[in-house]
């Protein structure tokens, strides 16, 4: 299937789903959906068009919160990332480890890092920080301060 | 204690601990065993228990998860020992001063005898320090 | 048959980098696996968040010692995609010679490794005798022997001169007969093919 192909079945598809389709270059798109449909969307792009799983990235921004999912088609070189917008006060999202197993080590460390709660999960343990680290505290929000009080910031020359 | 220090320095068994490092330090270690700068000449060897350690050499800036296993490990080595630390990681963390992952610098937690700058330090500094270390320990058990 | 955990702590005389596994073995059989990571976590991402896109290459290249090309080669190409922005044609010979001169430093280094962990010390030796040569090759070019910090977005921050081509070019040409004996000695060596086959 050509590139136009691809994108004229996701959008036929899914015609409800999808709130824009912006084309960045031949190489890569960005899709972006409504959070209700991430397992839909995710499950036809895995197993219909035979995609691979790159990674997921979140991001924290001023008013709002995003993930993004990348998928690689390799043999048309395209790129489909789907971007999933959440509002601060309620940070909740269906999990897609049930789909295929490679997304529940980056699901664990979006959860730590950023505190965005996935539902559906087998097994939400701390990945990267240590044991006794606080509840609730959450390092790369914008709005994260020092909470220890023996810590040396200055190298003392 | 002094007899004992003096018949350390003959031939040291090295220990070499990693606290979070990027593992540029670690190969360079590595390659001072290699035929160019051979250290086995002076027979000093790689150990794998510490137990069998005299010389402790740290590498990396601290991180929480490995300084309380690094502490216990440091309460088990033979007495008397020496600690030497390699690379700007293990002086001061480097650049990363304002991590969130890296509290309080490593002589805070252990104390170290000789320090050896460099990001990462070539084989020769290596060697030129371990040999002031060697020449500072024989001088003063000497005047005693 | 009753269940055993076998703990590969932290510290080992093989690995370099403290990881924790954690094996669940029945008689002589590896049933389940339990992996525990982040002794490592040093928080670049959230360091970078305070620097300008120039400085934080240097924060990149410190990933990884060994693969300190490929990081900060990723990180310029993504910024050149955003702004856009066109490389000139010097650049890009100068960053495939590096990545290129990197890239056999690192084969050979995994070689030696191999060597050390199955016991065939001679590999080991060999390979990183031969690993020196291509460091003083990048000592000529850049000037240190593992951080390069020859990369920026929109180009490369240092030319490399003319006088010094055919002393490089000597030099690798010298490593070549010592490449195939050390092959040799590897793959067709039948007392270590004897064991590892099955």
């Amino acid at each position: 299937m050509t590139r136009e192909e691809v994108l004229d079945d996701l959008r036929r598809k899914f015609k409800d789903d999808i709130i824009e389709v912006f084309d960045k270059s031949p190489k890569r798109v960005y899709v972006e959906i409504k959070p209700d449909s991430i397992v839909q969307v995710a499950s036809y792009i895995f197993k219909d068009l035979k995609a691979r799983f790159n990674t997921a990235s979140g991001v924290d921004l001023r008013y709002h919160m995003e993930i993004l999912y990348h998928f690689l088609i390799e043999d048309i070189n395209l790129l489909i990332s789907l971007r999933v917008k959440l509002q601060k006060q309620k940070l909740e999202i269906d999990s897609i480890s049930p789909i295929f197993e490679g997304s529940s080590w980056i699901e664990r460390e979006i959860h730590e890092i950023l505190g965005i709660n996935f539902k559906g999960h087998k097994d939400l343990r701390k990945l990267l920080l240590p044991d006794d680290w606080p509840e609730g505290v959450y390092p790369l929000r914008r709005d994260y301060k020092e909470w220890d009080k023996n810590v040396i910031r200055d190298r003392g020359v | 204690m002094s007899i004992k220090l003096k018949a350390l320095l003959k031939s040291p068994w090295v220990f070499h601990l990693s606290t979070g490092s990027c593992n540029n330090c670690d190969i360079e270690i590595l390659d001072c065993l290699t035929p160019r700068f051979d250290i086995e000449r002076f027979g000093m060897l790689l150990v794998g228990s510490i137990k069998h350690a005299d010389v402790l050499l740290i590498t990396g800036s601290g991180n929480r998860k490995s300084m309380e296993r690094a502490k216990r490990l440091y309460e088990q080595i033979p007495k008397p020992c020496l600690v030497v630390a390699v690379g700007e990681c293990a002086l001061s963390r480097g650049m990363f001063v304002h991590s969130y992952n890296c509290p309080v610098p490593i002589d805070k937690v252990i104390p170290v005898d000789v320090y050896i700058p460099g990001c990462p330090p070539k084989p020769e500094a290596i060697i030129a320090g371990v040999v002031k270390l060697i020449e500072k320990v024989r001088k003063s058990t000497e005047k005693k | 048959m009753e269940k055993t955990i076998i703990p590969i702590g932290p510290y080992h005389p093989l690995q370099e980098e403290p990881e924790l596994f954690l094996l669940t073995v029945e008689g002589e059989k590896v049933v389940d696996i339990d992996v525990h990571i982040g002794y490592n976590h040093r928080g670049i991402e959230k360091l970078s968040e305070t620097k300008t896109f120039d400085q934080s290459t240097f924060l990149i290249e410190r990933i990884c010692g060994i693969c300190s090309t490929s990081h900060p080669f990723a990180y310029t190409r993504a910024v050149e995609d955003i702004i856009p922005i066109e490389v000139p044609e010097r650049a890009k010979y100068i960053r495939t010679i590096i990545a290129e001169g990197e890239r056999i430093h690192s084969h050979l280094l995994w070689l030696g490794l191999a060597g050390h962990f199955l016991g065939y010390n001679t590999v080991y030796m060999w390979a990183w005798k031969l690993r020196e040569e291509i460091l003083d090759v990048m000592e000529i070019l850049t000037g240190n022997r593992n951080n390069y910090a020859m990369f920026k977005p929109g180009g490369v921050r240092r030319d490399i001169k003319s006088e010094d081509i055919p002393v490089v070019i000597k030099k690798i040409d010298s490593i070549v007969p010592t490449l195939e004996m050390l092959k040799k000695a590897v793959i067709d060596d039948p007392v270590c093919m004897l064991g590892r086959k099955e």
